[in-house]
């Protein structure tokens, strides 16, 4: 009996060892440097994939001896704590919530989902339970500092640095109360200095009192995030890289916008306008140094935002050296086109543009589309020995508008066109006096000095006509909404000085498109004209009933014609936070997986498609 | 402090109240009645086929005769003390301390892993060394309990002691005193290491600077300057706002659950300040609670206020610009206790329907109202602004403004809090009130209470430990029992179970009630295996679902059956009494003393018959 044991335990001790053989030779440490060095299987994956702990960030001595203590059963204790921190959220237990927390991280510090939706709660949901905006603004700067934490553990990780700009700029800056949080966070000395501590040189970042501003800080952190994903290698996760590189530019473009809307003592003041306008410059260079950037796209390929122009440019040559190999080809086809066109779709063709009802116009749009001529079939009307260049051509011009069309759907994600024209805009005197006269308008009205408010109401309204007359572009977007509430109250001024409101208000082209509030000062002017002229017919700046507010220029020749709606926050200026990706303070944030996101998509794609060969 | 179910009149919680309430002393005698029916049955059916069925039954009879007639009055403290003084030596040769030496390591270490930033960090600490000290002592009990009986007689040790004249129950007694002993001893020395620990880590003072003050203008007031400000230097990862206003009075902010009182001698920029060491940390607050009613907007009573919405509904909520109101009723007030008013402490929540003024806290009212319905005299309406999830303290002096309506002509400018507001058997009404239109406050039984005294914290952390104290104690009764007839892993094993279920007994309840989703046992490991979660319906074949839930279903049952019969630990916790700052009820430590009582007088009981009837020598 005793000998049988015996034997087993030989046995089982041989199993063993000969199972640890591989295992030893898998496991084998790093030895050696340069050519001499010689390492396991294992230590060539670690570091060929970048997981050995010195390689992902800091190594705490604490997080380790927790991990080691549960004998590989820290998930299992992160689950458990995770729903003792929902429990505790739950009964709004908020210091035991945020030591859970801070556990959880320590015993998975590597798993960046963690750190994103617990900064997320802290800064976004708990700081919302606090009645108190001085302790709303402490639970802000939890959720940053808890980035913060995260970014030693998970060095060179742009998603991490980029939330931490998302935060300082959007939560601090977008908020309801943004106007105290922004003072508190420009005499926040301490957190400036866990700032400084961390790379991030604050003194970069001053607003117009000098003191740090969270709008320009947010953008070093952007930037920060930017270079490590430039240098480190590590791919931009769970964010389009279309929005990860727009932000630095955004943020220069919300901190000067805030900027203007503030209100300083003294000098300060003064300073204000001139760092605003300087910082409207540096957003336009940033954001033509985004439009240069290579942006990878969901199609495989990457484009440059900023070379929409140069290759409708291409386009347009190359269409005229194919319409040199086939001359009058293009009228011929298009003509023939015509003519198979139905009586009713015919005549609307043959109208003038300006003659065309609102449904002619649509009409004319969507049948366009039936008489457009591919240049494949240009291509095919060249003479024979012509015809492969033709082909050449044709297929480089499909190439050229495919780009085309898919840099143009990207451009209207991010609202491109807009904010280009906005930074030119904003940094021109012009509009600079505007701003002021409008403040001043504003102010006087607080202060119902009625008389000098409609004064600087009218100076900045004149202004701001040329700025739309030279741009007409960023007349149509929200972030005019505060003009026309301006409007709205100058309104007010003019009802309290007994005057009606004129009905050839310079900036009625403004009040069309100004949405509900727009139209009721349409309403209120069209009001006041019947009863001045109440056998005249209505003024020619009145929109006629049946036509919409605004009608849509034709596409130009050869111009992609779809124009995606901007899904992107910062595609819709506005005072008030809009819904953005990951803007929106959820209840309950979901991590988001390790993957890229999904690249945003046109709906469809209209560039002419080559005949089949 | 949150207290979902408030501490009962010792009286009430052991007497029947009514049919639902049978109190706890007839609880206890049914489940003790229960058990032993149990327990007779099931020794009669071992017995029985040991022996057969008449001589099992005279066999089980014997043995309770036995223990009443000889074992019970012939049990000898003497014995049963040398018998502890044994299993001390066993212990501390058997490494007992280590639990000690995994404590010191963790107390030395615990700067790796402690929160030193956190918001509140007196609780947190206090948190940290109670669960350290109740984990360690717990697996302390349950190992040196279980394996100690049955090494003795695998070891035949135990042979030297049942030859001489030593009762069961004595060995049994002896055993659970002296790993009482041992446990208690640690414990001690734990506690105060833990305290020194907490009070270093908590230690701490500011420097305030004259230059570092400035104005602060009262925008409000039209930008008139209304006192002077500063921030202290950053210590401890905090600093605190220091405000003097006009009259000199210097009002330190409350920062990490706790402030500081700044003195300041000299004048101008000469000032030289003075920081305390924290206040408000470390205290043991005595509460008085009252009884609570709400009123509707209406200002008709009612059970409950408003649900706005939250998914926790600890309170309810009183809308504000309405006649709805929140009102305690204290009892025993008398001005000898209360000489300089009453002394109440809130804290209320808040919920805005609008924005309104984002700067300032929601404003609301509180009234002091005499429950006599045949007085009907109020005060005038004491005005604050709301501040969330901070302890406010406030007295409610003696001398009141009436409110207007008192046309009682009696003192018409002012009325005395105890001759005009305390109704003749000592009762008083303190009423809360919204007054915005729209926006809403949200209150619960234990939210305003008159702080009646202070006691010493040292006293209130011992006694926190006493809770710990019993649960140690409680576990190695059950081990004990255990090893009577168990080898020692498995008693460690089956002690090991009723821990758990102990402190999870309430879960298992609500996943047989299905409160808590995802199924028994074997549903859970089916999800879990097929990751499928727990909201969608499991994918297999009917019959096998059929199955796998009535197999569940049964083995939840006995679980909840057996939950019943089990320590709940939890009950025995009162850690979170001492980190919120309040001092432990006395009523409490009664009742918790009377409930470990009777699961270490049954268990010994069990533990006792079962090595009795063992064969020890066989």
């Amino acid at each position: 009996m005793n000998t049988k044991s015996f034997y087993r335990k030989i046995a089982y001790i041989t199993a063993v060892a000969i199972l640890l053989l591989p295992l030893a030779y898998l496991s084998q440490p790093v030895t050696g440097t340069g050519k001499e060095k010689q390492k396991g299987k294992l230590a060539e994956l670690r570091q060929e994939y970048n997981l050995s702990q010195a390689q992902l960030g800091e190594i705490d001595p604490g997080s380790e001896s927790m991990k080691l203590a549960l004998f590989g059963l820290h998930g299992v204790a992160a689950h458990f704590l995770w729903e003792k921190a929902h429990d505790y959220k739950k009964t709004k237990n908020w210091d035991k919530l945020e030591a859970t927390v801070k556990q959880i991280v320590r015993l998975q510090p590597n798993f960046k989902s963690v750190w994103d939706f617990q900064a997320h709660n802290l800064s976004y949901n708990v700081s919302v339970e606090f009645d108190n905006y001085e302790h709303r603004y402490v639970w802000v700067k939890k959720g940053i500092e808890f980035l913060i934490e995260g970014s030693h553990y998970n060095r060179d990780e742009p998603i991490m640095f980029w939330n931490l700009g998302w935060y300082t700029g959007q939560k601090i800056g977008n908020a309801d109360e943004k106007l105290e949080f922004r003072q508190l966070y420009r005499d926040d000395k301490p957190f400036h200095d866990l700032f400084r501590q961390n790379g991030i040189d604050v003194d970069k970042a001053p607003g117009a009192d000098g003191k740090p501003d969270n709008w320009f800080t947010a953008r070093l952190w952007y930037v920060e995030g930017q270079t490590a994903a430039d240098e480190s290698g590590r791919p931009i996760r769970g964010k389009s890289p279309l929005i990860f590189h727009n932000q630095p530019a955004m943020s220069l473009i919300n901190g000067s916008n805030a900027m203007e809307k503030e209100t300083y003592e003294g000098e300060v003041e003064a300073r204000k306008w001139e760092l605003a306008q300087k910082n409207w410059s540096s957003a336009a260079d940033e954001y033509a140094d985004y439009g240069n950037r290579m942006i990878p796209t969901s199609w495989g390929h990457p484009v440059r935002l900023g070379d929409y122009d140069s290759i409708l440019a291409r386009i347009q040559q190359t269409e005229e050296q194919l319409d040199k190999l086939a001359p009058g080809a293009r009228e011929k086809l298009r003509d023939q086109k015509l003519a198979n066109l139905p009586a009713a779709e015919r005549a609307v063709f043959e109208k003038k543009p300006e003659d065309r009802t609102a449904q002619e116009q649509l009409m004319f749009l969507q049948f366009e589309e039936n008489v457009k001529v591919n240049p494949y079939e240009i291509a095919d009307q060249a003479p024979p020995a012509d015809r492969p260049k033709a082909r050449q051509l044709a297929d480089q011009i499909f190439e050229d508008k495919t780009l085309a069309q898919r840099t143009n759907s990207y451009r209207g994600i991010i609202n491109f066109e807009y904010w280009t024209q906005r930074c030119a805009a904003e940094q021109t005197d012009t509009a600079i006096e505007a701003r002021k006269h409008l403040l001043a308008g504003e102010e006087a009205k607080k202060k119902t000095d009625l008389s000098t408010a409609k004064k600087e109401y009218e100076i900045s309204f004149k202004l701001w006509k040329e700025v739309f007359d030279k741009y007409p572009l960023i007349m149509d977007n929200a972030e005019t909404q505060d003009l026309v509430d301006s409007i709205s109250r100058y309104n007010d001024v003019l009802g309290q000085l007994d005057e009606d409101f004129p009905t050839n208000f310079i900036l009625n082209p403004l009040l069309r498109v100004g949405g509900e509030e727009g139209q009721r000062l349409l309403s209120i002017q069209r009001q006041v004209s019947k009863e001045e002229q109440p056998n005249e017919n209505p003024k020619e700046d009145e929109p006629k009933a049946e036509e919409p507010a605004k009608t849509e220029e034709p596409a130009k020749e050869g111009e992609p014609k779809e124009e995606p709606k901007p899904e992107a926050d910062e595609a819709k200026p506005s005072e008030e936070p809009k819904p953005a990706p990951g803007d929106q303070p959820t209840e309950e944030p979901q991590p988001s997986a390790d993957q890229p996101a999904e690249e945003p998509k046109p709906a469809t794609e209209t560039v002419d498609a080559p005949p089949a060969k | 402090m949150v207290i979902e179910n408030q501490v009962r009149p010792l009286l009430e919680w052991l007497f029947p109240q009514n049919i639902t309430d049978p109190g706890f002393l007839l609880s206890c005698l049914g489940l003790v009645a229960l058990l032993c029916a149990l327990g007779f049955l099931f020794g009669l059916m071992v017995a029985a086929l040991r022996h057969g069925p008449t001589e099992g039954l005279n066999v089980v009879a014997r043995q309770i005769f036995d223990a009443f007639t000889q074992d019970f009055p012939g049990f000898s403290l003497r014995r049963t003390g040398a018998i502890a003084r044994l299993i001390v030596q066993e212990s501390v040769r058997r490494s007992a301390l280590a639990a000690f030496v995994v404590f010191m390591v963790v107390l030395l270490f615990a700067g790796l892993f402690l929160d030193t930033t956190n918001s509140n960090p007196a609780r947190w600490y206090l948190s940290i060394v109670y669960f350290s000290i109740n984990i360690l002592l717990m697996l302390m009990g349950l190992f040196l309990s279980t394996f100690s009986l049955p090494a003795d007689i695998k070891n035949r040790t135990i042979y030297t002691i049942v030859t001489k004249p030593v009762r069961s129950i004595e060995i049994i007694a002896g055993r659970i005193v002296g790993f009482g002993m041992v446990g208690t001893a640690i414990l001690l020395v734990m506690a105060l290491c833990s305290y020194i620990f907490v009070w270093r880590g908590l230690s701490h003072t500011h420097t305030v600077e004259a230059a570092d003050f400035s104005d602060v203008q009262d925008r409000a007031a039209g930008g008139i300057v209304s006192g002077r400000q500063a921030m202290t230097s950053v210590n401890a990862h905090h600093q605190h706002k220091v405000t003097i206003d006009k009259a000199g009075k210097i009002v330190v902010e409350q920062q990490m659950g706790h402030w500081h009182n700044v003195t300041m001698s000299g004048e101008g920029n000469d000032a030289q300040f003075t920081v305390s060491s924290p206040i408000g940390d470390l205290e043991a607050r005595v509460p008085i609670y009252g009884k609570m009613q709400f009123k509707d907007r209406n200002g008709k009573p009612t059970d409950r206020g408003i649900n706005t919405g939250d998914e926790w509904e600890y309170r309810s909520y009183i809308e504000g610009g309405t006649a709805s109101e929140v009102a305690w009723t204290f009892s025993g007030i008398t001005p000898e206790r209360f000489p300089d008013g009453l002394p109440i402490e809130l804290t209320i929540q808040v919920f805005r329907t609008y924005k309104g003024q984002i700067t300032r806290g929601i404003l609301g009212e509180i009234l002091v109202r005499n429950p006599d319905p045949t007085s009907n005299r109020s005060s005038a309406p004491i005005p604050f602004e709301s501040r969330e999830f901070i302890t406010d303290s406030r007295l409610i002096p003696r001398k009141l403004k009436p409110l207007i309506r008192d046309q009682s002509g009696a003192g018409a400018n002012e009325i005395d809090l105890f001759e005009d507001l305390v109704s003749p058997d000592g009762k008083v009404e303190i009423v809360l009130r919204c007054a915005e239109p729209a926006q809403y406050f949200g209150a619960a039984q234990s939210d305003l209470y008159i702080r009646a005294a202070d006691r010493s914290f040292a006293a209130n952390f011992l006694k926190g430990c006493l809770g710990i104290w019993l649960q140690m104690m409680i576990i190695i009764c059950f081990g004990v029992m255990f090893s009577t007839f168990l080898n020692g892993p498995v008693a460690m094993m089956a002690t090991f179970s009723v821990m758990i279920m102990g402190f999870f007994g309430n879960f298992v309840r609500q996943v047989t009630t299905g409160a808590v989703e995802g199924g028994g046992p074997i549903e859970s490991l089916i999800r879990i295996v097929t990751q499928a979660n727990v909201q969608v319906d499991l994918e297999a074949n009917a019959i096998v679902i059929f199955v796998v839930k009535n197999l569940d279903l049964a083995i939840m049952w006995t679980m909840t059956f057996v939950t019943y019969f089990l320590p709940n630990y939890n009950y025995f916790s009162t850690s979170g009494y001492v980190e919120n700052g309040y001092d432990i009820p006395f009523n409490l430590i009664v009742q918790h003393l009377l409930t470990a009582l009777a699961y270490i007088v049954c268990s010994s009981l069990v533990g006792y018959f079962c090595l009795k009837t063992r064969e020890i020598a066989a």
